[in-house]
Order: C-alpha cells, then sequence, then structure tokens
C-alpha cells in the first residue's frame, strides 16, 4: 500500500515536471489558460449577447477551473489504463494506480490554482466568512465523483476503445448544463430537474456560492457527488481487480 | 530444493481487439498462444526455453513475470518476483536518468529506500555519471538501454528473466552486462531464459523446456532436451 501510494506519489511529480519543464511560464500557465477560456466567454455572453451574471468574470473563472478539473480527470482518467498498455506489457504493474496518477495530477493542478485565487481574493479585500471551512468537503466530494468515474470508465476502455470518442463528446455536452456560463436560478422550472440532480452542476454552483458570496453549499448535491463517486468506485475497483492480468492480453 | 516456478498444463488466450457493444461475439474472436505447457523448477536453477518462432516463448516469460494470468491450468511463483533485464519501457522523457531510475525501480515493485540504497550502484553499472542528471529525451538508445538495464540488475528480481539478448549497449557494455548475467547465474540466482542460440542454453542453463506451437515437447536436463530438439529440427528440414 505504501508502496503504490509512493508510485503514483512519484509518477505525479515526473507528470508535473515534464508539463513545466519545457515552457517558458510553466506554472503561470496553470491559471492562465483558465483565465484567457473565461475572457473568450466573457466577450462573447457580457459584451457582444450582454447576457451574463453580476460580477462575470470572476463568475466564470471559478466555473471553468472547477469544470477543468472534472473533465481532465475523466478524460485522462478513462484512458489511462489502455495509454499505459505499452508499460504493463513489459512489466506487471497493478492496474488501478493509472487512473490514480491522471486524477491526482488534474487535482494537484486544480489546487495550485485555487490556492491562487483564494490568494488574490484575499489581496483584494474579499471577505471570508464561516463557510469557507466546507470547501475542504467540497473538494473531498468532487475528487471522490471524478475518480469514481475515472477509475469505471478506465477499467472497461480497454476492451472499448470507441469509449474515448463517447466519452469525449458526452463531456462537450455535460459542459452547457453543468452551469458553468450561467446561474442556475435562470433556469426554468420546467427544466429544473436537468440541473437538480446533476452532480457537476451542483458542485460548480456550490463552489461559486462559497467562494464568491460566502454561502453554505447544496449539502445534497454534494452527498449526490459524494455517493455516486463511490459507487462508481466500487464498481470501477472490482472490475480492474479481477481484469488486472487480463488487460495485457489484449490485441498483444 | 524449495520450488520457484510451477506451470500446470497452462494455456493463455490472447482474444482479439475492438470488440464492440454491438458484437459482443467478437471478444471470443483470437488465439490460444499457449496450449499446454507444464514444467516445474526449483530455485537456484536456470531454465532455458527453446522452440521455434511464435512457439510461445515470450507468452510464457510474461506469465511468469505475473504481467499476464493464464487462461486456463495455473501459474505458481511462490511469492518470487521477476522481470525481464533489457527494459526499456517506462521512461519519462524529460526527467532526468536519475529520476527515471526511481521511477523504473518502483514500477518494478521496489521499494524507495531500497532504490535509494543502489543508487550509485546503478549509476556506476551504468557507466552514465556524467549524464546521469540530464533529461533521459537527450540519451542515445544505447544509454537508455544500458540505464535500464543497470537498474534492473542491480536491484534484481528474485527471478531473472532474459529474453534472447544477454546484454546491451555497446561492444563493451555488452561484454560486460553479459558477464555480469553469467556470473550471477553461475551463483544461486533463480532464472529464465529465451535463446535460440545452442551455445547459450548449453553454457548457462541446467534444464532445458522446448515448446512447439504452444505444447510443452520436452522438459529435463539442458542437453537431453537440446539433442531433441535440434532432431525434431533436422527431421522437419528433410521432410
Amino acid at each position: 500500500m505504501k508502496h503504490l501510494f509512493d508510485l503514483v506519489l512519484f509518477n505525479i511529480g515526473a507528470k508535473l515536471e515534464e508539463d513545466t519543464k519545457h515552457k517558458y511560464i510553466g506554472y503561470v500557465w496553470f491559471v492562465l489558460e483558465p483565465l484567457l477560456s473565461a475572457l473568450v466567454y466573457y466577450v462573447v455572453f457580457k459584451l457582444i449577447l450582454h447576457h451574463g451574471e453580476e460580477n462575470y468574470i470572476v463568475f466564470l473563472f471559478v466555473g471553468i477551473i472547477s469544470w477543468k478539473w472534472f473533465s481532465n480527470c475523466v478524460s485522462s482518467g478513462a484512458n489511462s489504463i489502455f495509454a499505459n498498455r505499452g508499460l504493463y506489457k513489459k512489466i506487471y504493474i497493478p492496474k488501478i494506480i493509472f487512473p490514480w496518477i491522471e486524477v491526482g495530477y488534474s487535482t494537484v493542478k486544480f489546487l495550485i490554482v485555487f490556492a491562487a485565487i483564494l490568494v488574490v481574493f484575499r489581496i483584494s479585500g474579499h471577505p471570508f466568512t464561516i463557510n469557507y471551512a466546507y470547501l475542504p468537503f467540497l473538494v473531498f466530494c468532487q475528487f471522490a465523483f471524478s475518480i469514481g468515474l475515472a477509475v469505471f470508465l478506465a477499467a472497461i476502455l480497454p476492451y472499448f476503445v470507441d469509449l474515448k470518442i463517447i466519452i469525449g463528446f458526452f463531456l462537450k455536452l455535460y459542459f452547457y448544463p453543468s452551469g458553468v456560463l450561467f446561474n442556475l436560478k435562470r433556469v426554468p422550472d420546467k427544466y429544473r430537474w436537468i440541473v437538480d440532480y446533476n452532480p457537476m452542476a451542483q458542485g460548480i454552483e456550490s463552489i461559486r456560492n462559497i467562494v464568491i458570496k460566502g454561502e453554505a453549499p447544496n449539502m445534497q448535491g454534494l452527498l449526490l457527488m459524494l455517493g455516486l463517486g463511490i459507487a462508481f468506485y466500487l464498481a470501477g475497483y472490482l472490475i480492474v481487480s479481477r481484469l488486472d492480468k487480463a488487460y495485457a492480453k489484449i490485441g498483444v | 530444493m524449495e520450488k520457484a516456478i510451477t506451470f500446470q498444463n497452462v494455456g493463455v488466450f490472447y482474444p482479439k481487439q475492438g470488440w464492440s457493444i454491438l458484437r459482443p461475439k467478437k471478444i471470443q474472436e483470437g488465439y490460444w498462444a499457449l496450449k499446454d505447457i507444464s514444467f516445474e523448477i526449483n530455485q537456484g536453477d536456470n531454465l532455458g526455453i527453446i522452440g521455434n518462432n511464435g512457439a510461445g516463448k515470450s507468452t510464457t516469460l510474461a506469465l511468469i513475470s505475473q504481467i499476464i494470468s493464464p487462461s486456463k491450468g495455473s501459474v505458481a511463483t511462490y511469492g518470487h518476483r521477476s522481470a525481464l533485464l533489457s527494459i526499456n519501457a517506462g521512461f519519462s522523457q524529460s526527467l532526468s536518468g536519475r529520476k527515471n531510475i526511481i521511477l523504473l525501480g518502483l514500477s518494478l515493485g521496489i521499494s524507495k529506500k531500497v532504490i535509494l540504497e543502489g543508487m550509485s550502484e546503478i549509476i556506476s553499472f551504468s557507466e552514465l555519471e556524467e549524464f546521469i542528471d540530464e533529461p533521459v529525451e537527450t540519451y542515445s538508445s544505447g544509454m537508455k538501454a544500458r540505464l535500464g538495464f543497470s537498474t534492473a540488475m542491480v536491484l534484481h528480481p528474485d527471478i531473472l528473466l532474459i529474453d534472447e539478448v544477454l546484454g546491451v549497449g555497446d561492444r563493451n557494455f555488452k561484454k560486460k552486462s553479459s558477464e555480469a548475467i553469467k556470473q550471477k547465474l553461475r551463483g544461486n540466482t533463480t532464472a529464465v531464459i529465451v535463446s535460440h542460440s545452442e551455445q547459450t542454453i548449453l553454457e548457462l542453463t541446467n534444464k532445458a523446456l522446448w515448446i512447439e506451437k504452444g505444447v510443452s515437447m520436452a522438459f529435463g536436463d539442458s542437453k537431453k532436451v537440446m539433442e531433441e530438439y535440434i532432431a525434431f529440427c533436422e527431421k522437419k528440414t528433410k521432410a
């Protein structure tokens, strides 16, 4: 167990180094990239379409980093076992570590950016309320949801590689009802169910409520994430343990 | 004598990739790389595996190193860890050689403490001292082979697996690395060697397994098995 932990940790460090090494402003991109995305949406929705929320750029930025964290975890996590076939066909490695490495890496990236925002907020005099204490729990719930989905999808993807494209499309589609671009309160009653039972919509709204407004999160939404995450993880873990030494036999 | 590896009527099925939900029957497509392999070696034995191309020699190595599980029959390695000596997979390109030693060692299932203890020996064996803190992407393929070989050699697994090539790298390093392997084999190390060279098998192994089309044809004393194999091959060329 300790050994697997070391292996995952070392690989996350290696990925961070690999990702930043050849760039002039390696770590700065972690913040700059979502900021540029936020600016694009800001120009389109606020300036051109005259739509958008109060304090829209911050609203967008928080939503985008939360969404990117999730979508990176799912897309790279789902592909992780299949992508490492060159390695596990030469050395025995417990396959469960591959989604952990990808999700761990995306999580570290998210935490760096998130910490940066909080520092900026602090400096600019934004009030920190008692509800900020919910943040670790919120991050934990979204982490659970992401690792659960990633492990489950990674477990089956090597047998059904078409899933890679389907996941890519699904993530594109799922971006919109997750409320990255708009406030969930704007959704008409007729379509409420789309966001009420939607883990990412609840997660993103909660993180914004805490960080921007200092309000308490929607606990039901967070528990929905946590519950789904645990269920997916257990199912995925069972499949991965059963097929641990079968993945290397596919398509040799 | 303590047992090291036991194979009992082992078969391995490789399914074809790319079955889809619409055609679930396709998962049954594929081929049996091994059909019926049985043998047993003890600790300290050096086993040579011989057979024609596509006989299933590398699949047998993959079973021993626990990379794959048998589709039928049983494989026991009695808790021994084994790994191929010539590894060039799993390098992280922009990381230094030193960090890649840790990465590869951890991937081989070795604890960080043991890796760090063996670090200086690995570096000196690989003769990469001046380059060890440079990123691996700047290495030549020979240097990468040396790095992988030295890591596996120094952090030696319980059972050494050798696929075809004894040594790696340029002429000098090849000589040095095959010498190092031979020295280990003469000692109490358990090893499995796949080779087409009659000389290698007779010189380095005491037992041999002859595989033909996924079935074990003969197992026992290297010299005897080799003679049978050669007789079989000669008969086939005449016919």
